[in-house]
């Protein structure tokens, strides 16, 4: 291990180059509307320094404008993050052997695209480049939060900008990005006719239901479909798990 | 603390938490169920589809048309594209 890591650095920053474009203009987006739904500047800045999810934190964001329990919000993030639960395990053959205060640092900038540079080196995990991409995404993500947290002010009429609409085009495309996976067109329509019965059923009488359930039970929905309709992996495939089908489209800089 | 702080801590902890979780908990299990397996790679795009339901069902003719776009663009482009797509048009239809 005499080699010097710089070439690792460099490579970690030259593999995160085409992610930053689409982060950037996201992150100074994120800054603005955070700002728009009532957080500081310096709120919006931190949350993007702790959490560090791209369509979580709009997530959270687009639900706070909307009146929902603190409860909803945090579980609707999680769930939006889950994947991040599977990558975990995922690449656990690969990062055994590092000290405790490495692992630390690999799980915190373990999002989509680092995610990706894992499943595709296997053999040839360089921890140097993964933590040099992992840091070059962070950076960008929190400076142009603040960048748009405290310039973006020019945006406090949400409708007059069609602002409202934003987020669901957003989180729209976003579902469309994952239909290669199995299943997806019995998950999504399956979610969004639940999603959308729950969602308006006060209409009906049946005041228990509506906002924030149609997120519950529009998502379990979703996830009870997805397990009945299963098929079990093929043999040769098995002693490969726990990996269940996560490597498409991972490269994707807002999912 | 204010209910802001309260979620920013919340998301920390949720975000942080299942990024070590899959290493700390799930890697114990030999092997996932593979339907089990199924309904959690089902979430994301489930979770999402639940947040475009308030705009598909309780907006005018208008927005539920930039929906549908959206999905059609959504097959040919990328993320970032398909939004900018979409902006461009909700703002046109809401313009005339």
């Amino acid at each position: 291990m005499s080699r010097s890591i710089w070439p690792s650095v460099r490579q970690g920053v030259l593999l995160s180059l085409p992610v930053q474009t689409a982060l950037g203009p996201l992150a100074v987006l994120f800054g603005a509307l955070a700002v728009g739904r009532g957080m500081t500047p310096f709120e919006a800045t931190v949350m993007s320094a702790t959490t560090f999810a791209g369509a979580a934190q709009f997530v959270a964001i687009d639900l706070m404008g909307h009146q929902v329990p603190m409860w909803s919000i945090i579980v609707s993030v999680a769930a939006v993050n889950f994947r991040h639960l599977l990558y975990s395990a995922a690449i656990t053959p690969v990062i055994r052997p590092y000290s405790w205060r490495t692992k630390a640092a690999i799980f915190f900038l373990l999002v989509d695209p680092g995610f990706a540079y894992a499943q595709s080196n296997r053999r040839g995990f360089d921890v140097a480049v993964f933590l040099s991409l992992g840091a070059s995404l962070f950076t960008m993500w929190v400076a142009a939060t603040a960048f748009g947290a405290y310039f973006g002010q020019l945006l406090t009429d949400p409708e007059a900008y069609a602002l409202d609409m934003l987020m669901p085009i957003y989180f729209l495309a976003l579902v469309m990005g994952f239909r290669s996976r199995p299943n997806w067109t019995l998950v999504v329509i399956t979610t969004f006719v639940v999603s959308a019965l729950v969602y308006k059923a006060p209409e009906w009488g049946l005041t228990f239901l509506g906002p924030p359930w149609h997120i519950t039970f529009g998502g379990l929905s979703g996830m009870l479909a997805a397990a009945i309709a299963a098929r079990p992996d093929p043999p040769e495939a098995r002693d490969e798990a726990p990996e269940p089908s996560l490597s498409h489209g991972v490269m994707g800089p807002a999912e | 603390m204010s209910d802001t702080t309260l979620i920013i801590i919340g998301c920390m902890a949720v975000s942080l938490g299942s990024r070590a979780g899959g290493y700390l908990i799930l890697s114990r299990f030999e092997r996932i169920h593979f339907r089990v397996a199924a309904a959690l790679d089902a979430v994301p795009a489930a979770v999402m589809t639940t947040l475009v339901v308030p705009a598909a069902v309780s907006s005018s003719w208008a927005e539920v048309a930039v929906l549908a776009a959206t999905v059609l663009v959504a097959t040919r482009l990328g993320t970032t594209v398909t939004l900018a797509f979409g902006m461009a048009m909700i703002l046109l239809l809401r313009a005339i």
